[in-house]
């Protein structure tokens, strides 16, 4: 099955052995006449490389091995392959929420399972119809004059995604804390965790351009530390110093 | 010995840090100067004792030091599967 998507500024034609993926990228179908920058064609070796990939982690985790279909799996792969073939032209995968209000985007990103959804979903309600989730999970960022966040059809299991770009403001890194405190983290604090939350392509090239990118990003966005709880003042405390 | 394919090295202006691309080690290395130094070295094909003689050369420090500080760093980076022998 073959159709052509835009995203991320790229003209993606998606040639793949099941429909699920497609059906994920709806909203950023491309109806225009250019040609595609990026083809990419599955194959069930793909599929079968995402499985291993998936089952050696939960190994190395020490966590039962999760099955997935062929279909999941594809949209995985399919993913991967977008990331890994757009990282020359300045943008990378990051692991974090990214929300917008009145346009301008915030990157939350933590250790899976600290609270990004809880969060951002508390920033939902403060701003109500001023703010929303360009993406849940796993935004593309790009790197040019400005820092910029992409929604994409990946952004996790809430599936919250708006096919859109915003300019990104600040980062900040979160963790539980009983009470609301933030504060500004160097580039050298930070790094640790955002090297985690970057995506980390299997050729040495990729990988060294991609460490590049993130150096410039760690150079051009405010990054914060944030301490909270999910009382709604929560947003305001980190709302005020990152949008300053 | 050299530094096994699949780690690369990169300085990010706050120092040189080692990732892999192997999924075998999903972490990074933070390297001072002595270990960015011995990690340059392991990009050609070199051994123990002319790691031990170049640091020598340029750090004010007994040999014996230096020798117990390279082989400390050897093992690290083997365990971890950085080195190929």
């Amino acid at each position: 099955m073959t159709e052509t998507y835009l995203l991320a500024e790229h003209i993606v034609k998606l040639d793949t052995l099941h429909r699920f993926v497609h059906k994920q990228c709806e909203k950023y179908r491309y109806n225009g006449c250019d040609k595609a920058d990026i083809t990419i064609k599955i194959s069930q070796s793909d599929i079968d490389c995402e499985r291993e990939k998936s089952e050696r982690e939960d190994t190395l985790k020490g966590n039962n091995v999760r099955r997935f279909a062929d279909y999941y799996l594809e949209s995985l792969a399919v993913y991967r392959k977008f990331s890994e073939s757009i990282i020359d032209d300045g943008y990378f995968l990051f692991h974090g929420c990214v929300v917008a209000v009145d346009g301008i985007g915030y990157l939350f990103t933590a250790k899976s399972g600290t609270g990004k959804t809880t969060h951002t979903n508390l920033w939902l309600k403060y701003f109500g119809s001023r703010a929303e989730i360009i993406n849940g999970d796993k935004p593309i960022i790009k790197i040019s004059k400005n820092i910029s966040a992409f929604g994409t059809p990946w952004c996790g299991k809430e599936n919250l995604n708006s096919n859109k770009s915003v300019p990104l403001k600040a980062v900040c890194i979160l963790h539980r804390d009983a009470f609301n405190h933030i504060e500004y983290i160097s580039k050298k604090q930070a790094y640790p965790l955002l090297l985690q939350q970057c995506y980390r392509p299997k050729d040495p090239a990729k990988m060294s351009a991609s460490l590049s990118l993130l150096d410039r990003f760690c150079e051009n966005v405010n990054i914060f530390s944030l301490g909270c709880n999910t009382d709604l003042s929560a947003a305001v405390t980190a709302f005020d110093s990152m949008s300053n | 010995m050299k530094l096994n394919k699949n780690f690369i090295t990169h300085n990010n202006g706050d120092e040189q840090i080692i990732v892999s691309v192997d999924q075998n080690f999903n972490g990074f290395i933070r390297n001072n100067r002595a270990t960015a130094e011995i990690v340059e070295l392991l990009k050609s094909e070199t051994d123990k004792e002319s790691i031990v003689n170049i640091l020598f050369s340029e750090y004010d420090a007994p040999k014996e030091i230096i020798e117990n500080d390279v082989e400390r760093i050897l093992k690290q980076l083997k365990s971890i599967g950085a080195i190929d022998d």
